[in-house]
């Protein structure tokens, strides 16, 4: 039955007109996602009229044509220019743009197409697997799980800052804080808003991003000069097609780690693809052998954070599908265009439409591996761009990430956003603090204090709620597991080496 | 070419001055409209407000003869001080939700007057529900009463109008209960109920259906004083008639002044974008119930709910 189910999806999309969606939805998603800002929710929203005419397996095609596709264009300029193209590509950029600026955008660029095409198979694939299984799997996490699962986030992330430690902590802290402006979910207060209204929903994150990363680093870049390859006698090395592909084969576990967190991860709604990404990421420099090369152009970096980016956006369609309930603001999009044409996502989805379901999972796959493939294919000449002198660059990408900002929501306060943390961001670079750890505060601070608050309303103030459920559990042992490993293998590694 | 003092000191002036009268008192209603017109949804892209929005855009541009842009905003005041600041010239309209964006009035701190827009008519209605897990052991608010223990229901926090209802039915209904609120929307509060974070929860029907549908919660009673949900129980039947007070109707209106000219034009057009067989079509496809009104059908609603909201305005919960 669920073969036949399988067969249905696949026999829908192959078909002349799905697979020209299919295509321009791609070649849309690619240049719409490499554009700051511009994330997978605002690019499927801007296409939404263009899918009234179609039927429901064509406005599929097209929909999972710019899904899979926007993390690959985000990517890429990730990597080559410091700048998210959406919020999630933030943990690709740690490794990838220092590789950038080594000359090696081109390993970057190939091992982050590979990766992202591995973890998206596999995300995708386990959506077929798991489908049956989604209502169970969504109700697994309650509010105390959500707690655990940001706690564990920030523990990691706190770690993984070695050798800054203090300092991950202190601009971790003003994550925190920054998450705190705007509206109170829970009690309704309207907290550092400073009369503005635009505060009341909070600091957006991808204008924040936009400014940290993209702004910060163009004002660097035009302070010291020169262009984003270091060395300025330092030619890009474009390796072989193939060389990022088998830096990615090479490192298997890293893809398997990442694409699974980003599975489980991206199966929880309210969550998404930034916190797998981040979450991969950290886990990955915890666990390897050479820690300290992570954040200075580590390839597994960008392998961790692209696997689990992908895999994400597959298992997003497991509470968006099974429950109606959407796994982000690109999946919210997704369904009001599924709601148009007729599928009401939920349990009914599952039994009634399952040949829709299964092309939406062939589609988003198709969809992941070309895209991967054409990111491929384009290294040679996007790698380019790292040799761009800084005077054409700079204003280039300042103008590209304001209108990105801008476009989020249609807002100037989003360029101010912008602007001020781009100021913020180069006087973090000056003083060598990691930007990265007020991102993932700003991310998991908001998740963290309204789980926490929910938890307790449930529990009328026990504890006990935390520890209550073998998930719980299981995540109070990874913070702990956090916590005590890394100290212990160094003093193991000590007494070995006395 | 050296133009003479004598335009300079008096022809450029007048250019300008008539540029600028030109722009106070706007375009002349005969030629409305000419160019298009921005359309504002107070809700993020997916939403309920921008699928409303989205059903009605084509026949709207059909009815007007230029194009619709819409424009979404997060939710929040945001939305509703745009639209009460533009320029009352037509070309600017927008949903305004309500009671939400009056219960942002009233918790303070916003820039507009929800009785001073332009009302050009209402695209739905919407009735609130109390729902509970499909497999839980409540099935009627007498069994809710006898539980023994305070009831939990899911919300949004104060200020949001699933907030607002759920105080009201606590206290219509006499019951010993607690919110648990902080969630982000509809689905997540009704998801919270589901996975057993809380015993129920009170939202518009139109959020309800599909889980109500696919058997995941199964409804108590209905806030209206009809029979909006066969074989449900309504708020007369609770002995609690002021439930039906509380609905979720999506209006659609104007800066404040805007032209009657022009607002008969607006309004004639969004009843004929409802009535048009397309948007029809579409709205069944996408199981939207639109429920027309005229101009003055939306005015008394927010009448209706500023006298009920200014009457019991502990029900908002503001902090």
């Amino acid at each position: 039955m669920i073969w036949q189910a399988w067969w249905t999806g696949f026999a829908s999309l192959v078909h002349p007109a799905q697979l020209l969606l299919l295509a321009l939805g791609m070649a849309y998603g690619l240049f719409v996602g490499a554009l700051p800002g511009i994330g997978g929710a605002t690019a499927i929203a801007l296409a939404v009229p263009l899918t009234y005419g179609m039927d429901s397996f064509g406005a599929i095609a097209f929909a999972c044509g710019v899904m899979g596709a926007v993390p690959m264009g985000s990517s890429i300029t990730a990597i080559l220019l410091n700048t998210p193209g959406a919020a999630p590509s933030a943990a690709t950029l740690i490794d990838g743009y220092p590789l950038a600026r080594q000359g090696k955008a081109g390993l970057a660029i190939g091992a982050a197409a590979s990766s992202n095409a591995i973890g998206g198979l596999i995300g995708t694939m386990s959506v077929l697997v798991v489908m049956p299984l989604a209502r169970r799997i969504v109700l697994l996490f309650r509010p105390p799980e959500f707690f655990l699962l940001g706690m564990l986030g920030l523990v990691v992330v706190a770690l993984s800052s070695r050798g800054k430690m203090l300092r991950g902590l202190v601009t971790a802290g003003l994550g925190l804080m920054i998450a705190c402006i705007g509206q109170d979910l829970v009690t309704g207060e309207l907290r550092f808003t400073l009369g503005s209204q635009y505060l009341w929903s909070g600091v957006r994150i991808v204008p924040a991003l936009i400014g940290l990363f993209a702004i910060a680093e163009m004002i660097n870049l035009s302070i010291k000069g020169g262009a984003v390859v270091s060395n300025a006698d330092a030619r890009v090395k474009v390796e072989r097609m193939s060389a990022g592909l088998i830096e990615t084969l090479r490192h298997w576990p890293t893809v398997l780690r990442g694409s699974l967190i980003g599975t489980v991860v991206g199966a929880v709604p309210g969550v998404g693809g930034t916190v797998a990404a981040f979450l991969s990421y950290s886990i990955t420099s915890q666990v390897s052998k050479q820690p300290e090369t992570f954040g200075k152009g580590n390839i597994e970096g960008v392998i961790a954070a692209e696997s689990a980016i992908n895999a994400s956006d597959g298992s997003h369609l497991i509470p968006t599908l099974g429950f109606g309930v959407p796994a982000g603001a690109e999946m919210a999009v997704f369904l009001g265009i599924l709601m148009l044409h007729g599928l009401q996502p939920g349990p009914a989805m599952l039994i009634d439409h399952q040949a829709e379901i299964y092309g939406i999972v062939w589609a988003l796959t198709f969809a992941c591996v070309l895209a991967s493939f054409i990111g491929l294919v384009c290294v040679r000449p996007l790698a380019a761009i790292t040799t761009v002198p800084t005077r054409v660059l700079v204003p280039i990408v300042v103008c590209l990430a304001l209108v990105g900002s801008y476009s989020v929501d249609q807002s100037i306060g989003n360029v101010i956003v912008s602007g001020v943390f781009g100021v913020l961001g180069y006087v973090l670079i000056r003083q060598d603090y990691p930007r990265l750890t007020i991102v993932i505060g700003m991310v998991l601070g908001g998740i963290i204090e309204r789980s926490y608050h929910q938890s307790l309303m449930m529990s009328d103030g026990s504890w006990g709620i935390f520890v209550a459920s073998p998930i719980a559990m299981t995540l109070a042992a990874l913070i702990v597991a956090a916590l005590v490993v890394p100290p212990a293998r160094l003093a193991v590694r000590k007494a070995m080496g006395a | 070419m050296k133009l003479p003092a004598a335009v300079k000191r008096l022809v450029l002036p007048a250019i300008v001055i008539a540029g600028i009268l030109t722009g106070i008192t706007g375009v002349r209603a005969a030629d409305y409209p000419t160019k298009p017109i921005t359309f504002i949804i107070p809700a993020a892209p997916g939403g309920a407000y921008d699928i409303s929005a989205r059903l009605l855009i084509p026949a709207l541009q059909k009815a007007l003869g230029v194009t619709i842009l819409p424009q979404n905003f997060s939710a929040g005041p945001v939305a509703p001080t745009q639209l009460y600041k533009a320029r009352p010239d037509g070309y600017t309209i927008g949903i305004v939700s309500m009671p939400g964006t009056l219960l942002l009035q009233l918790m303070g701190s916003t820039d507009y007057d929800v009785d001073k827009y332009t009302w050009l008519g209402r695209v739905a209605h919407e009735t609130y529900a109390l729902a509970v897990a499909a497999n839980s052991p409540i099935n009627s608010i007498a069994a809710m009463k006898a539980l023994g223990r305070p009831v939990s229901f899911t919300s949004a926090g104060p200020g949001s109008t699933a907030f607002a209802a759920t105080q009201l039915a606590m206290r219509r209904l006499g019951l010993n209960a607690k919110i648990i609120t902080g969630y982000p929307s509809a689905p997540e509060y009704i998801l919270g109920v589901i996975r057993g974070d809380g015993d129920a929860v009170i939202t518009n029907l139109t959020a309800l259906t599909p889980f109500v549908t696919s058997h995941q919660v199964k409804l108590l009673l209905s806030f209206d004083d009809g029979n909006a949900v066969p074989g449900v129980p309504n708020a007369r039947a609770a002995h609690a008639p002021d439930l039906a007070k509380i609905s979720l109707d999506t209006l659609v209106g104007a800066p404040p002044g805007l032209p009657p000219e022009i607002r008969k034009r607006l309004s004639d057009a969004i009843a004929a974008a409802i009535r048009d067989p397309d948007t029809q079509a579409r709205a069944k496809t996408a199981s939207a119930d639109l429920a027309p009104g005229n101009a003055a059908q939306a005015a008394a609603v927010v009448a209706a709910q500023h006298a009920f909201f200014t009457k019991n305005a502990d029900l908002i919960g503001k902090p």
